[in-house]
């Protein structure tokens, strides 16, 4: 057996060019489809790890799938938002504590995720330095949005308008972070995580300014009485919230019909959770209230029968290369007749020619899946965590 | 000794060899010549076993070759002879070393072993090829392979050569010096030498000679020893 492996890997070392085709060729064959299997299944179990984890969303009526994304992986939301006495309405019955969302605004690149400091221990989140959101203002950085902005503790980040004709539309407000949190690798790694109340000031909907009962200049009054002063336009709102003007901080109208973009409702117990479910399958108002495990599940459905039509395809394209790698052997014996015949006339035993061959084709077949297993060990050092942040 | 009675021998209506009685003493060196396509590459073929003949016996130290089975004589042809071809068919793929002992990895009835590496350096070293040892036959030049397909007929010792016109592509010089090489080696080991040749020059060096033109193509055949 030794002298026909040595036979078969001279071969093969001599004639490398072919041999490199063909084992490049048939590493892909296996490769391809084994790597769209592994990036499902890890994808898969990321989306459904983190939908698990999520026991009832809330949200507007509409798609299932937009409020599901949006809620758990912090996408623009799809679905237009709710109004914030719909958390209060979830919580009054204390069948479950209500986690408000709100995602519409940004840190450059990073999303800024208005929620209360419950939304930490829900996902059992630990902070890698500094601590909650205390006062308004106040923000958390996940781990690779502390890495994107370049920014810890101490340090402010300010958000980004919604769009470049937005100037008006939300207010660039400078936020103090005050903790980082461990990397967790889920979305919450990217999110900046504020009060709710922080991004309604983003919003507009709340705002601090200059005592106007103090303020002096004509200019920045319209009309003054004994109880009424109306600002001007050149009354300018602040940029930052700071401990000396954070009283002067105010809401306009009712905070009750501010805007939530999700509700992540987790209820005390399995029947606190149907009669919920129940309650707003039935009301037929303008909520609904979703499972995220199934709604991930349908979507996943979806993903596997593109996965399945996609291992076929590569199946089939690695059963064509198959044949066409036995044709090149069998036309490789054809053409090493003559060096078949000066083996067999010296002597050779018919086994130890057909096992020379074989050998060859098994040593072509042994190395493509060493290099199948190498670009798959590449994938799980390097590829996974690019995926994740895909799944991101 | 080798020995040939009765021996029929066609591939197609157009040619046939015939031998009726040959005797080849054992340490002869014998010459076989005739006109293209007498038979002489058939002749060997069927003293090596390559060929089974269509009628008749071919003896081998008195063992009747044609009553083995083609992989019987396929471990007796590796034992026993060595090859030479005109072509020197080498395997491009090995190193000058390795297709020396080739005849010794690709049977199980001979053994590799590392005594056989120190032969086949001596052997190259014979024919000023030791330096070479390592390269592969396309880097090496005619006179050069032809010496390589030459030291791996002998490596196993064998008691018989076949050379099938090892001369024929060669240069006067590579001629003497591959005709020197063989002939020291029979002398060296009593071993039997049947050579195929065109060359006249060279017959006279032999102990007999058959020329196959003059008795067997296509008639009765008769031996003759010169």
């Amino acid at each position: 057996m030794n002298h026909s492996i040595y036979l078969a890997w001279n071969y093969l070392k001599y004639h490398w060019g072919k041999t490199l085709l063909l084992v490049f060729a048939i590493s892909m064959v296996i490769f391809i489809p084994t790597a769209l299997n592994l990036f499902a299944n890890r994808g898969s179990e990321r989306m459904m790890a983190r939908a698990v984890t999520t026991p009832l969303l809330a949200g507007s009526k509409g798609s299932a799938t937009d409020l599901t994304l949006s809620s758990l992986y912090f996408r623009d939301p799809g679905i237009p938002p709710l109004e914030y006495h719909e958390v209060k309405a979830i919580e009054q019955e204390g069948l479950a504590t209500a986690i408000p969302l709100h995602i519409n605004y940004r840190v450059k690149t990073q999303p800024i995720i208005g929620t209360s400091n419950q939304y930490f221990g829900f996902r059992n989140t630990q902070f890698r330095e500094g601590r909650p959101m205390a006062v308004l203002g106040e923000c958390v950085l996940g781990a690779v949005a502390a890495e994107v902005l370049g920014a810890e503790v101490g340090d402010a980040v300010i958000s980004s308008p919604a769009g470049a004709f937005d100037v008006a539309g939300s207010f660039p407000l400078k936020m103090t972070v005050v903790g980082v949190l461990e990397q967790t690798n889920t979305p919450d790694d990217d999110a900046v995580f504020t009060d709710i109340k922080t991004t309604w000031v983003i919003s507009g909907k709340a705002h601090g300014h200059d005592d106007l009962t103090t303020v002096t200049s004509d200019s920045l009054l319209l009309s003054r009485t004994d109880s009424i002063a109306v600002a001007s336009k050149a009354v300018l709102s602040y940029t930052e919230i700071t401990p000396e003007n954070i009283n002067s901080f105010h809401f306009h109208g009712n905070p009750d019909s501010y805007p939530v973009n999700a509700v992540i409702a987790v209820p005390k117990d399995k029947k606190s959770e149907l009669i919920l479910r129940g309650r707003y399958e039935t009301q037929g108002d303008n909520v609904q209230i979703v499972v995220p495990e199934l709604v991930v599940e349908e979507l996943l459905e979806t993903v596997v029968s593109i996965k399945e039509i996609l291992t076929l395809a590569a199946v089939s394209i690695g059963l064509a290369t198959l044949v066409i790698t036995l044709l090149v052997f069998s036309l490789s014996i054809r053409l090493r007749k003559k060096e078949i015949q000066t083996l067999r006339y010296i002597g050779a035993a018919r086994g130890r020619i057909t096992a020379v061959l074989s050998l060859e084709i098994l040593l072509v077949f042994a190395l493509s899946l060493l290099l199948t297993l190498t670009y798959l060990l590449v994938i799980a050092i390097l590829g996974i965590p690019l995926l994740e942040k895909l799944i991101h | 000794m080798i020995s040939c009675r009765d021996v029929r021998f066609s591939y197609t209506a157009d040619f046939s060899l015939e031998i009726d009685h040959l005797e080849i003493g054992k340490g002869n060196r014998v010459a076989v010549t005739g006109a293209s396509g007498c038979g002489k590459t058939t002749f060997i073929k069927l003293l090596a076993g390559i060929l089974r003949p269509d009628s008749g016996k071919i003896f081998l130290n008195d063992l009747d070759m044609t009553t083995y089975s083609m992989a019987e004589l396929q471990d007796l042809r590796i034992v026993k002879t060595g090859l030479v071809f005109q072509e020197f068919e080498l395997l491009d793929y090995l190193r000058v070393i390795d297709n020396v002992t080739l005849p010794l990895r690709i049977n199980p009835v001979l053994k590799f072993g590392q005594e056989h590496r120190q032969r086949a350096l001596e052997l190259l070293d014979a024919v000023g090829l030791r330096d070479k040892s390592k390269r592969y036959p396309g880097q090496l030049s005619q006179g050069e392979r032809q010496r390589v397909a030459v030291c791996r007929s002998m490596i196993a010792t064998p008691e018989i050569l076949l050379c099938d016109e090892p001369t024929a592509n060669l240069d006067a010089k590579n001629r003497d010096a591959i005709l020197r090489l063989i002939f020291d080696y029979c002398d060296t080991f009593k071993a039997t030498l049947v050579l195929v040749t065109h060359d006249r020059e060279i017959v006279s060096a032999f102990d007999q000679q058959i020329d196959l033109s003059t008795y067997s193509f296509n008639r009765n055949s008769k031996t003759d020893e010169s």
